[in-house]
């Protein structure tokens, strides 16, 4: 089973991988915001949030159907999925083995340095999707 | 592929004669491998990059002075059946360019250059090897 975003396998049936990037604290030095090395102290603003990266390699057996899966893909970024607020809906993303993290956005989608056309076509990728946090 | 002995082998519109030898090789000059999550081994594996290596041995009788020039690009052609009443005989042709030229003589004293050429295709994707029945 292909990685899927709100119930879509939307990179197809290539080899994919799932790997959660970031968790934990935002860490800020006020060294660094105040320009200042005398002052040492550091503070923890609030979580990270969390960025969940899927990358493979989208395989099509055409370069029109591998076309068609790229098409795909950035119409995940298209006005027409999101809200009324203008930002994207989050969805669940669900990894091969079921694996799920709700309210996630499609942030950003990464392709390699090239389209490959051996006996299929294919181009390696990179999704990152990220829990965004509200105010409360 | 091997070819023991090819007929009336021609290169840029030249003739080479007492050509004992010709072989073709492939090599995938990249290899796609890619594994899911799903386990060790690699679920996809292509050859999107290619490679056509034609190797030709000739006999020298003697001086030869006069060696393909490197870099040139030509058709290469030559014949080849099993038996030599001509049944069954294929002619090879391909766009190739010279990559390679060496000199050996060996024990018994025969005389032999080795040419090496890349073979070209028209359009990337269609194979540059042609073989075809006479």
């Amino acid at each position: 089973m292909p990685v899927t975003f709100k119930g879509q396998a939307l990179f197809g049936t290539g080899p994919q991988r799932v790997r959660v990037s970031v968790q934990g604290h935002r860490v800020v030095s006020y060294s660094t915001i105040d320009f200042d090395p005398s002052r040492v102290d550091t503070e923890l603003t609030g979580p990270e949030e969390v960025e969940v990266v899927v990358s493979g390699r989208l395989v099509a057996a055409t370069e029109a159907a591998l076309w068609a899966l790229r098409d795909g893909i950035a119409n995940a970024f298209e006005p027409a999925v999101f809200g009324k607020t203008g930002s994207p809906v989050p969805g669940v993303l669900a990894s091969a083995s079921g694996r799920q993290w709700a309210d996630m956005t499609f942030v950003e989608y990464i392709e390699g340095d090239r389209t490959d056309k051996g006996r299929v076509w294919s181009i390696e990728f990179e999704a990152v999707f990220r829990k965004l946090l509200k105010a409360q | 592929m091997f070819f023991l002995n090819p007929g009336s082998v021609q290169f840029a519109g030249e003739s080479w004669g007492d050509v004992s030898s010709v072989t073709v090789d492939r090599q995938a000059t990249r290899v796609v491998e890619a594994w899911s999550d799903g386990g060790p081994h690699a679920t996809l594996i292509d050859a999107p990059e290619q490679r056509t290596t034609i190797k030709l041995v000739q006999s020298l009788a003697g001086d030869a002075v006069g060696t393909p020039t490197l870099a040139t690009q030509g058709e290469l052609r030559f014949e080849t059946a099993p038996t030599a009443s001509d049944a069954q005989a294929k002619r090879v042709r391909t766009q190739a360019v010279v990559v390679e030229v060496s000199h050996s003589v060996a024990r018994n004293g025969v005389a032999t250059r080795t040419v090496k050429l890349l073979a070209v295709s028209s359009d990337g994707a269609s194979d540059p090897l042609a073989v075809e029945s006479v």
